[in-house]
């Protein structure tokens, strides 16, 4: 039987009376309702990505949840389900083996660790709010094609030789359709440049 | 070419660097070619963080999980559950220590004399043994035993943890394993036992096992295991139910370095994180006992598991009189 379909078998939980001003209690109870909701489809979606692993889906899970329950607040998390899932897909990507050493190598040129960490910031997301609504559009005007070499390269961390093998397009094609799809992306964002 | 035109080209430049580097590990001279390329001027530096930055938020959009479910699904490549064997070279030098460390007889002993080997293996990881017979064992964190060769038999005691046994093919000598009330035979297969509280558990993964029951009040209780099945007995030498089948993938997973639960009672589980802890975690209260847990996560994952886990079952862990109990939340 598949395990993220047959969890969880939770007893009835004891409800426990708190005080509504008590933010961690408050946060404490967040995670564990988005757990209680989320941890099966969460586990089938990364199996999905990555099979059986590495990663393993229930480790990413598993760190998922842990990183949530250790966030200062997520008072400004609008849908906590999207933050979960992009908290666990960003675990995931930063563990294939690879995508470290870019990172690691980008870190030190740019002399910026948040290359490295890529931690999720809910207050960072709220600032970028029009930034990603606008990114979001763009990706949706991909063609399916460009989209889905996107998504292998920046979600599953997938190499070309990677996608190759598995979609049977060429070397090439993958190199110029995710060019011209990064190029159409960085369209939509706002000017900001000097 | 004017200035947006270089503007414009500079920024083409750096997505295509972006593109190369996320490609693959980035060697030498790519890393060279790139640093070259990066520091010619600010505008392209500045070029580049910007298309870093949307690669990184293409990882923050809301509809992440709907993208994703755009993708096939990622090809199942399963093994069969089986002794890693990556582990067992990162464990031989640890396993070597043990035994000679261990060995409490003296080496210069006649060679008619027997030697008795005593094991204790340490918490915290799996320890793989190799024993004198060429036999492999692995255990999960804690577990106590001695072998030793006597007449024509392999024997080994077994006092306390979870062993998995891959005997060495040998039909003159048959390997024998003595455990809390119970005479385990085998001539050469893999299998698992674990002791827990007065029970023994044995799971057959690959060939034959017999199991004798040694209650001496009671007429000899034997059962052959089959690849697949596995079979309870208790202390005092008693067979606990019928035969059943088990899942060797959970069952066995510690193997691979995880634990994985499936409906399993708390009791169960802590038993096995107790094993891999310095000091164990105890239940009182019965119903907590039987609650049932579905989760799993590698060896070195256990504490962050037990986080997850009191987290969701609305659970704590209290210090009482030295002991660490896991209670209710109140």
């Amino acid at each position: 039987m598949n395990k993220a379909e047959s969890f969880p078998t939770f007893p009835s939980v004891k409800v426990t009376t708190f005080s509504a001003d008590n933010p961690k209690l408050r946060q404490r109870r967040l995670v564990e309702k988005l757990y209680h909701q989320y941890w099966p489809e969460l586990c089938a979606r990364l199996r999905h990505l990555y099979g059986e692993g590495p990663p393993d889906p229930q480790d990413i899970a598993q760190e998922a949840f842990t990183r949530l329950s250790q966030l200062d607040s997520l008072n400004h998390v609008l849908n906590p389900k999207a933050f979960l899932y992009k908290v666990a897909f960003n675990i995931g990507h930063k563990s294939v083996g690879h995508i470290i050493k870019t990172r690691e190598f980008l870190a030190e040129q740019l002399e910026d660790d948040n290359v490295l960490l890529n931690d999720l910031c809910p207050e960072q997301l709220l600032a970028q709010a029009q930034q990603m609504e606008a990114l979001q559009r763009a990706v949706a005007e991909l063609s399916d094609k460009q989209r889905e070499i996107l998504l292998r390269c920046r979600i599953k961390g997938q190499t070309y030789a990677q996608i190759a093998e598995q979609t049977g397009w060429s070397l090439a094609d993958i190199s110029r359709q995710l060019t011209s799809a990064l190029a159409q992306l960085a369209a939509s964002q706002p000017q900001d440049r000097d | 070419m004017t200035a947006h035109d270089n503007q414009v080209a500079i920024e083409a430049e750096a997505r295509a660097w972006l593109i190369k580097l996320f490609n693959d590990s980035p060697d030498e001279q790519l890393k060279a070619e790139f640093s070259h390329w990066l520091n010619r001027s600010d505008k392209h530096r500045q070029a580049f963080i910007r298309s870093e930055k949307l690669w990184r938020q293409l990882g923050l959009l809301d509809n992440l999980a709907e993208l994703s479910d755009m993708l096939p699904p990622q090809p199942i490549q399963r093994s069969k559950p089986s002794i890693n064997v990556s582990a067992w070279l990162g464990m031989a030098a640890a396993a070597i220590l043990l035994v000679t460390g261990i060995n409490w007889q003296h080496k210069t002993l006649p060679v008619s004399q027997q030697v008795v080997q005593q094991f204790q293996t340490p918490e915290h990881t799996n320890t793989a043994i190799t024993l004198s017979d060429g036999s492999r064992l692995v255990s999960a964190g804690q577990a106590r035993f001695s072998f030793e060769r006597k007449d024509n038999e392999r024997y080994l005691a077994m006092q306390s943890g979870t062993l998995y046994f891959d005997i060495a093919h040998d039909v003159a000598h048959p390997f024998v394993i003595s455990s809390a009330g119970s005479r385990i035979q085998v001539v050469g297969t893999e299998f698992e036992i674990s002791l827990q509280d007065d029970q023994m558990r044995l799971s057959v993964h690959e060939g034959l096992v017999q199991l004798s029951a040694l209650d001496t009040s009671r007429a000899e209780q034997v059962v052959m295991l089959a690849a697949g099945q596995q079979q309870l007995a208790n202390s005092e030498g008693r067979l606990l139910g019928e035969v059943r089948q088990f899942d060797s993938k959970s069952t066995l997973a510690w193997l691979q370095g995880r634990l994985s639960y499936d409906g399993t009672p708390l009791a169960q589980v802590m038993a096995e994180i107790n094993r891999y802890r310095t000091t164990p975690i105890e239940i009182e209260d019965p119903e907590l006992a039987v609650l049932q847990i579905t989760t799993s996560c590698r060896l070195d994952q256990i504490e962050q598991m037990l986080s997850g886990l009191l987290l969701a079952h609305d659970l704590r862990l209290v210090q009482q009189s030295g002991r660490t109990l896991i209670q209710q939340s109140e």
